[in-house]
């Protein structure tokens, strides 16, 4: 009895420990097969392309930034008096971060969104976006409605340039 | 929103295990029952690290729909071409499923592009691999 119990151990033994050795082997293989033949790849990233891109945003922006270079341009000035300093300074700070929204936003579509096969399609593209985000720049230094006009006809071409990538006709509009 | 089913976040037991393959696994993925992939970027983390690798059942939802907290992949809604791979928080009762990623913070799922039709998932996750 004790002897068929000892007996019966020892295989259980024996076939448990090639069991381990079959799957440590089998491991191994997987491994080296792994590294021969990499699987297609599945995204856990963190910050995937969410594929969601509108010109509207600069656009938004940039119109903002018309908006507050025309009401710094008519405000009559009133050195000395707080109401005045006041609603400058909002218009100008308005102006600043709508300009830099603006620039993020242009910037965001030029090296996210637009491909190499785009620029054969718009040879001018990269000269789009660098004279529309320094035109960004410029409304920011300056009180220009020219330059604000500018970045408008900038953000308008990129409007258009977009769409086309995307063989959409999507009207160019304005919310003011 | 009417759900049929609805994952408990606190199920914390759950949510940081994935089984390794078995024998039975290799042999299916062998006989191209199962698909092998991997894992790129961070949303799954702590449970899948990059560049681990898991398989999935492809057909696991011929018959079936997904339960929440189940593993999925997935088409990106927007980037056909970009396979996704995410937790499974709900399922509504036409078949739209919710996905979350385990990273929830630093993860692009369902609170960007809301629910995926049934159609959009390529299969269950079953296992590390190997």
């Amino acid at each position: 009895m004790a002897v068929g119990w000892s007996l019966h151990h020892l295989m259980y033994c024996y076939a448990l420990e090639n069991q381990h050795k079959a799957r440590h082997m089998l491991k191994q293989i997987i491994s080296k097969f792994q590294g021969q033949f990499p699987a297609p790849i599945v995204s856990a990233h963190c910050d995937g392309p969410c594929g969601v891109y509108d010109p509207s945003s600069a656009r938004v922006a940039a119109e903002a930034v018309v908006s507050m270079t025309k009401k710094l341009l008519d405000l009559e000035a009133k050195p000395g008096d707080p109401a005045y300093e006041n609603t400058f300074s909002r218009y100008v700070a308005i102006k600043e971060e709508q300009a830099q929204i603006t620039k993020d936003e242009l910037l965001i579509l030029w090296t996210d969104y637009f491909k190499p096969q785009h620029l054969e399609q718009f040879p001018d593209l990269h000269d789009t976006f660098w004279k529309a985000t320094k035109l960004c720049s410029a409304c920011k230094v300056e009180v220009s409605a020219q330059h604000t006009q500018e970045l408008m006809a900038a953000v308008e071409k990129i409007h258009n340039m977009f769409w086309a990538t995307k063989s959409r006709d999507v009207t160019w509009y304005t919310a003011s | 929103m009417e759900a049929i089913a609805f994952f408990m976040p606190n199920s914390e037991s759950m949510k940081n295990s994935l089984r390794h393959s078995t024998m039975v696994d290799v042999l299916l993925w062998l006989l191209r029952r199962y698909r092998r992939y991997r894992i790129t970027g961070n949303s799954m983390m702590p449970l899948l690290h990059p560049p681990q690798e898991v398989l999935i059942n492809p057909s696991a939802y011929q018959q079936q729909l997904p339960l929440p907290n189940e593993i999925v992949i997935a088409s990106h809604p927007y980037e056909p071409d970009l396979r996704i791979i995410k937790r499974v928080l709900f399922v509504e009762t036409d078949g739209r499923c919710y996905l979350q990623g385990d990273n929830a913070d630093e993860s692009q799922d369902s609170k960007q592009f809301g629910l995926l039709p049934l159609t959009q998932i390529q299969g269950k996750v079953l296992c590390l691999f190997p």
